[in-house]
């Protein structure tokens, strides 16, 4: 079933149907420019249709990420959140009942909307280039961590040989872009917020990669595609051999490391809203601080997906297709870090640091050697 | 880095009412503080000498909205002193009732204001669930929600409604069971022991010298408690024990807390159960002269209401001694060394009212 | 060991699980309301005894004493002159007012009323009630000052008439004038008017006295007094 609906082969189809149409007109009008007729044959040719076709793919791709997924996963947490508060959460401006009992699923909406219409406020000594590029680098570069993340066998943007290492580094731009801004605000809430932000960056990059490694010891490649097809194998125990089995230290100190990662609560430092009124996001206003807040979820969804491809076999599982299983997975994912982020209290820096450098670490570093012990008696 | 002063205040998440903290801050360490109060002075003191002896009743409750009725309890009390008025047994049982089930709900605010400065949003909407049903029982037997005005010079306002004893031991049931499961939550919880043990450690000596009470003074390891120390209405004769914490660190002032408000409800269902019959309400001279002065332990510490009449309706001064405004004095020393996010925590757990503390 | 298991559990589970457990609660019944759209009647009318809420006073049991605007901490209580028929079956003030058909009754301000509920336990008559309605908002401060008509009821008229100050007015003979001023203004009509000792052109003067078991302690007749020869002493 899944064999021929996929998103290359419709994106295609529907590629073929929109250039089959301007071959046609071009070619009523290369009855008189002969010219015309070529560049319309050219047009039609698979290298360009396939272009096309890959074109409209990450087109669908990148829709789905950033909006109709990023609809559904914040409502997922702040309705998550509202019932471990014991509250309703978001409710009244929903598609169906528009009461207490309603779901509230355009709340989000109607908060852009908002965001939209406020004013955009620089301060007056805030180093203007800086101020305004910063939130434009956090929400671009949440976004493209998605070109290498594949939903699917076919429903991806680009296959890159070296995928993980480009999703890793592209999600490590932002902590960058958070410096820039508590710099460039010219306040001293967003200064300590953005060095705090390069304190996170600095104890948290090391024990995220170092947890990878072991993935990409079994799996023997960088490329997310390949490693959910390595988990896809059965091992000696009968079953699809996803990583979480043989690696479920490397995936703790993952997780752990993801919370810093995308700044949530056990360690949202850089924006610690009681000690720094909002971190470095403190003078943002309208639609920056809109943009801001909303790779965030982004970002964490990318986390979520990554964590879904690296340990729980990506898009593998039985009936559905293979799209659903993996949303399916990284949904689950994704409560769970709801789940965790409204528990706990905030860290302070020095103890985030030590938790880093003393336990993640080795933590991770076990993790490889577990990993290459299970490459070298064979069983993966 | 060089230092930079940083204001925290009037209007910033970390203060809990209108005062204004500065802090010189050397990167994340905290090397000088200074608590600027003042921005809700409303002259309350010289209010009270324009009312007479029932009308204040009322503004005394209007000094801390988190726990009215002890700051009313208090001056019908330094009143009952200057007048040298005897209240009789089973409004002094009533007024015990009402204190405590005031000091749970204050309590479980300082626990709703405490728990979001250390990352906790959930906790805060725990706890104010919780109190809740204190209010409710509160409303039932004083007739409001926030400000009672219930103590009356000379007894209470009026007495317990009918069925009033079995719903209230049903909602300290409840309550004390959700209290033992809040220790998931807290006490077990690493991230919360990590952030609030050896953190701003009051010393047993400092707390003494800077007039450091309440809460705060018993987790320095000091058991001194007016209910106790200087016993009033009825606590003497009550089954309780007075909350220790050892190591004078935020820690052990939550622990105090939490502990209190077991005990509070322990004093509860002991009044409930030994409350004599009888009248709640004598008497009261309308003019009288001579100076009382009486000191009771509000939720934050010892409440100190003094008043001189001079044969007039209205008090000729009134003197009030807040516990928070004492306890802001050692907030530099409890500050000096600590990290920013450390500052959160300190503050958090000195529970702030501005009410009382400006005046 | 079971400490140490405590503490590992600590790190991660604990927390979780006490939220895991709010969450399954919360699951299909949390235990907010959404204020407009529910409304906790139940629990309102359960505890409603001793609650102070929006005022309500009973005009056919108020007798126009002013003692509720005089307790008032923040003076937000206003009498009010009404003229009324002759036939109005409510109590009249006094002798005054029984003369020229006109009553006092009181109007609150809700912008500056504190809910202490002073006025009710002041009241002699116990016209004063207040009643479980909390929701007084409004969108102009004017219209926050009720007037007398706005916090009218009428129920029955009041059994009898009990001094809540306990404070009894004397009267200092040798200034009295004989004005009667006293006599017309009182609100329970408890002065009678008795030929004193003193003597002017040959005819005693008239000198009230008072019947203290229908004396509320309003101090009505100290404020009238012209010359001050009434005076509030404790009971």
């Amino acid at each position: 079933m899944s064999s021929w609906i996929n998103l290359y082969n419709i994106s295609y189809a529907i590629g073929e149907f929109l250039m089959g149409i301007v071959a046609a007109i071009l070619n009523f009008f290369g009855q008189w420019i002969g010219p015309l007729s070529d560049f319309a044959d050219w047009l039609m040719s698979v290298n360009v249709l396939n272009l096309v076709a890959i074109f409209i793919g990450g087109a669908a791709v990148m829709v789905f990420v950033s909006i109709i997924n990023l609809f559904i996963i914040m409502w997922i947490e702040r309705k998550m959140y509202g019932r471990i508060h014991d509250r309703r959460g978001i409710m009244l401006p929903g598609p169906w009942k528009k009461t207490h009992k309603g779901t509230g699923f355009l709340q989000n909406l109607a908060d852009g909307m908002k965001l939209i219409q406020k004013e955009l406020i620089t301060p007056k000594n805030a180093d203007k280039w800086m101020y305004d590029i910063a939130p434009a680098i956090i929400a671009t570069t949440s976004i493209l961590a998605f070109v290498a993340i594949p939903f699917s066998e076919t429903f991806y943007v680009a296959n890159i040989n070296a995928g993980l290492i480009f999703i890793l580094a592209i999600l490590a731009i932002a902590p960058l872009a958070v410096v820039l801004a508590g710099w460039s605000s010219n306040n001293k809430f967003t200064l300590i917020g953005g060095l705090r932000g390069a304190a996170l960056m600095l104890s948290y990059e090391i024990p995220l990669i170092l947890s990878v490694i072991g993935v990409i010891l079994l799996s023997g490649s960088l490329n997310p595609i390949e490693i959910v097809h390595a988990q896809q194998q059965t091992s000696v125990l009968g079953v699809e051999n996803w990583y979480i089995i043989p690696l479920f230290p490397a995936v703790i100190v993952f997780m752990v490391a993801l919370f810093a990662e995308l700044e949530r609560l056990p360690f949202d430092l850089p924006e610690a809203e009681a000690e720094l009124v909002e971190g470095w996001l403190t003078e943002y206003s309208g639609m920056r601080f809109g943009l801001v807040f909303v790779s965030k979820w982004v970002r964490t969804y990318a986390g979520a997906a990554l964590i879904t491809i690296l340990f729980l076999g990506g898009w593998s599982g039985p009936v559905l297709p293979g799209e659903l299983w993996f949303i399916i997975k990284s949904y689950i994912v994704f409560v769970i870090i709801v789940w965790a982020t409204w528990s706990f209290p905030r860290s302070r820096i020095d103890q985030i640091v030590r938790i880093g450098w003393n336990w993640l670490i080795p933590i991770a570093i076990i993790s490889i050697v577990i990993a290459a012990a299970f490459k070298w008696v064979g069983w993966f | 880095m060089s230092d930079m002063w940083i204001n925290m205040g009037p209007q910033h998440p970390m203060n809990h009412g209108l005062w204004n903290l500065k802090v010189r801050v050397d990167g994340e360490i905290v090397v000088e503080s200074i608590p600027v109060l003042g921005y809700l002075h409303r002259g309350v003191e010289k209010l009270c000498e324009k009312r007479d002896y029932n009308q204040i009743i009322p503004l005394m409750d209007r000094l801390c909205y988190v726990s009215s009725l002890t700051w009313s309890h208090a001056y019908c009390i330094s009143v009952e002193e200057m007048m040298g008025l005897e209240v009789p047994d089973r409004a002094k049982y009533l007024r015990v009732i009402a204190l405590e089930l005031q000091r749970v709900a204050s309590h479980l605010m300082w626990l709703a204001a405490f728990a979001p400065d250390l990352g906790m949003f959930s906790a805060y909407l725990y706890s104010m669930r919780e109190r809740e049903h204190f209010l409710d029982m509160l409303q039932w037997l004083t007739g409001a929600r926030m400000n009672q005005n219930y103590p009356r010079i000379g007894g209470v306002r009026n007495d317990m409604p009918a069925g009033f004893p079995d719903r209230c031991f049903k909602e300290l049931d409840y309550f004390e069971k959700k209290l033992e499961q809040y220790k998931q939550l807290f006490d077990d919880n690493k991230l919360f022991r990590m952030r609030t043990m050896g953190v701003g450690v009051l010393s047993k000596e400092d707390a003494l010298d800077l007039g450091v009470t309440g809460p705060a003074l018993r987790g320095s390891n000091c058991p001194i408690d007016m209910r106790t120390h200087d016993p009033y209405e009825v606590y003497d004769e009550l089954d309780w024990e007075v909350q220790v914490g050892k190591e004078g660190d935020v820690f052990s002032r939550y622990a105090v807390r939490m502990g209190e408000m077991r005990e509070s409800c322990r004093i509860i269902r002991d009044a409930l159960k030994k409350i004599p019959d009888g009248p709640v309400r004598v008497k009261a001279p309308l003019r009288p002269t001579g100076q009382g002065f009486r000191r009771t332990e509000d939720s934050r510490g010892e409440a100190l209401i003094y008043v001189i009449g001079q044969g007039g309706e209205s008090p000729y001064r009134l003197k009030i001694r807040s516990p928070i405004f004492a306890i802001m004095r050692a907030v530099p020393v409890m500050l000096k060394g600590t990290s920013v996010a450390d500052l959160l925590a300190i503050m958090g757990s000195v529970d702030i009212c501005i009410g009382d503390t400006d005046k | 060991m079971a400490k140490k298991k405590r503490r590992l559990k600590g790190w991660i589970i604990q927390p979780m699980r006490f939220t895991l457990r709010e969450m399954r609660q919360a699951l299909w019944k949390p235990s907010t309301i959404l204020y407009p759209l529910e409304k906790e009647r139940d629990k309102w009318e359960a505890l409603r005894e001793n609650f102070r809420g929006h005022h309500e006073i009973d005009w056919l049991k108020c007798i126009g004493c002013r003692l509720c605007s005089r307790v008032c901490p923040n003076q937000c209580i206003t009498m009010e002159d009404i003229e009324v028929d002759e036939n109005y079956k409510g109590p009249r003030r006094s002798h005054m007012s029984e003369k020229k058909n006109r009553i006092h009754r009181p109007g609150v301000d809700i912008g500056r009323c504190l809910f202490c509920g002073n006025c009710g336990e002041y009241c002699p008559t116990d016209a004063w009630t207040q009643t479980i309605l909390v929701e007084l908002t409004e969108f102009e401060r004017d219209a926050l000052i009720y007037s007398a008509e706005q916090v009218k009821t009428e129920g029955g008229p009041s059994k009898k008439l009990i001094n809540k100050i306990l404070e009894n007015p004397k009267l200092d003979v040798e200034t009295c004038i004989g004005c009667k001023r006293c006599f017309n203004e009182c609100p329970t009509q408890c002065i009678t008017m008795i030929p004193g000792p003193k003597m002017r052109k040959d005819k005693p003067i008239e000198i009230p006295e008072f019947d203290y078991s229908k004396c509320i302690g309003c101090s009505t007749c100290c404020d009238v007094c012209k010359p001050g020869s009434l005076t509030m002493e404790e009971i």
